[in-house]
């Protein structure tokens, strides 16, 4: 555990201090929130709850999805190809424990992030207490584990170059396709029929639900444990098959 | 008893049918400088991804302290300086150490490593934003860090000047003397090998063709060296008249005579009334080293 710490806090440190890391995957979500969200009052009627409310749900998953396919895609590409994990092939931190600090460094900075958004729609005159808007955010923060998965497998299949191409197309498609940079609401049939099958709409519609107190869909639930189970498997057995190795 | 740092037998790894390492046994105890020796394609680099563990052998074994390079790693015996490692970016030396010797059961803090490396002022310094010479300081603090029995440097000096290259070595051994730790370092320059290390062992074209202490396969060299002056003389001619081999040297009029025993090389040359200033040169393991190489040139290219 203490190895994996080591890990995390050298990930994290690297990360608050990456000027451009920061603006890829905390200010396009803050940029949206203070544009589109501005397209309606923050305590417009939407979807059962406050258009404000609503949309700070979409940009804390779309945050997330940027956040952790960085961490989890770009990251352990490069540092594969940079040497960085031959590296720590000697040294007692395992395979295992690195790619488990790569998802907590991911899952403490897609926190940090929430929160940040979480100031900016109080700033904006979301009353963030008087409606379930923390549960609604962990909901969501929870269902980002999915995103490590995904981010993970495009990391360890793809090799550094193409990574981040491929980071980039699954960010933009993640975002638009799964809703939440346009409610799908008012959007064509067919993208609703594309987004049922997405992480970043089940992991955002775990906190519109709350917000809507509607029940949780076992099918949101679903997809997500799908992209996990299936994601990960793919990214644990390239990687488990790499494991530092040359061979 | 004394305890064997690395203990490989009939290590031997195969890309395809070609084999990279043919059948390797050797042991080395603890507390030793081994220097692997080779020229490019030896076999050293796969020799030395075995023991750390990134290569499977073929066939064979290897041990660190009697156990697979794997559990040796884990328990944090293990210290290496590759050459290709990049340091990640955006944290300072000190930053980077205090985080990596966290991987490390028993390890130091980071101003102990930097002082330990000889680069105390690198300590608030972004790794990112060092000279190569530096960095590899750095990766050498690193290695450190977690007190290993056995430390690896992968061509440790190529990017240092000789002023550097004497004060690494010169921690290097102090830290190993210390408490009787291992080094093993690879490495194509001769002078090196032969000024610090123990032991030698020479690779070529995968197999092990020595493993002896710098003095005794200098010793064992059949190489005699000779220089002196002949001015107006052409190598050829010399070499007619005095029956051994002869090479020219870039100074005009200089020669250098070259037999497999120095009584005969003096008796042939130093009568002659043209040759002038003698000069012996002592045999080197450079000379040791053409020699094993040269023999398997010749002669060992079947298997």
């Amino acid at each position: 555990m203490k190895a994996t710490l080591g890990q995390v806090t050298l990930d994290l440190l690297r990360t608050v201090r990456n000027v451009r890391y920061i603006i890829f995957t905390l200010g396009i979500p803050v940029g949206f929130y203070l544009l589109y969200g501005a397209m309606f009052d923050s305590h417009h009627s939407f979807a059962h709850t406050s258009w404000g409310a609503y949309f700070l749900i979409s940009m804390a998953t779309y945050g997330a999805v940027g956040t952790t396919f960085n961490v989890t895609g770009t990251e352990t590409a490069q540092e594969r190809a940079q040497g960085w994990q031959k590296y720590l092939a000697l040294t007692p931190l395992s395979g295992t424990q690195y790619v488990m600090a790569k998802i907590m460094t991911a899952m403490i900075a897609n926190l940090g992030v929430m929160v940040v958004l979480t100031l900016v729609a109080a700033l904006r005159g979301v009353a963030i207490f008087a409606q379930p808007i923390l549960p609604a955010i962990f909901g969501v923060w929870l269902g980002s584990i999915s995103f490590a998965a995904l981010g993970l497998s495009i990391g360890q299949v793809l090799d550094s170059t193409t990574a981040s191409y491929g980071v980039v197309v699954a960010y933009l498609a993640l975002g638009f396709l799964g809703g939440l940079w346009t409610p799908l609401t008012v959007l064509p049939a067919i993208f609703r029929h594309i987004a049922a099958w997405l992480p970043s709409y089940a992991a955002a519609s775990l906190g519109w639900s709350v917000l809507a107190h509607h029940a949780e869909s076992l099918r949101n639930i679903g997809v997500l444990a799908g992209y996990i189970i299936v994601f990960g498997g793919v990214g644990g057995l390239v990687y488990a098959r790499r494991e530092f190795r040359r061979e | 008893m004394t305890t064997m740092a690395i203990e490989c037998q009939g290590l031997t790894k195969r890309y395809g049918p070609q084999p990279a390492l043919r059948d390797v046994t050797l042991a080395i105890p603890e507390g030793r400088k081994v220097a692997i020796l080779g020229p490019n394609g030896a076999g050293k680099t796969t020799f030395i991804s075995l023991w750390l563990g990134l290569l499977h052998p073929t066939s064979g074994t290897c041990s660190i302290r009697g156990q697979s390079p794997d559990a040796a790693i884990r328990q944090g015996w293990v210290g290496a300086v590759l050459q290709e490692t990049v340091l990640p970016i955006l944290v300072t030396a000190s930053e980077l150490l205090t985080h990596v010797g966290r991987f490390y059961p028993h390890r130091l803090s980071a101003d102990e490593c930097l002082a330990l490396a000889g680069i105390p002022e690198l300590a608030s310094r972004r790794v990112d934003q060092l000279s190569s010479g530096q960095r590899r300081r750095v990766a050498f603090a690193m290695a450190l860090v977690g007190q290993p029995r056995l430390l690896f440097l992968d061509e440790p000096t190529e990017s240092m000047d000789l002023d550097a290259r004497d004060g690494f070595w010169r921690q290097v051994s102090e830290w190993a003397e210390e408490e009787g730790r291992t080094v093993c370092f690879s490495t194509h320059n001769l002078a090196e090998a032969e000024r610090h290390a123990d032991d030698v062992a020479v690779l070529h074209r995968g197999t092990l063709v020595a493993f002896d202490t710098p003095e005794r396969l200098t010793r064992g060299v059949s190489v005699a060296h000779m220089r002196f002056t002949a001015h107006g003389e052409s190598a050829a001619a010399l070499q007619d008249r005095l029956g051994v081999t002869i090479r020219a040297l870039a100074n005009s009029g200089r020669f250098e005579a070259v037999g497999e025993d120095l009584d005969t090389l003096l008796r042939s040359v130093v009568p002659d009334p043209a040759c002038s200033e003698f000069d012996l040169l002592q045999e080197t393991l450079e000379d040791a080293f053409r020699e094993l190489v040269g023999l398997r040139e010749q002669g060992g290219t079947t298997a």
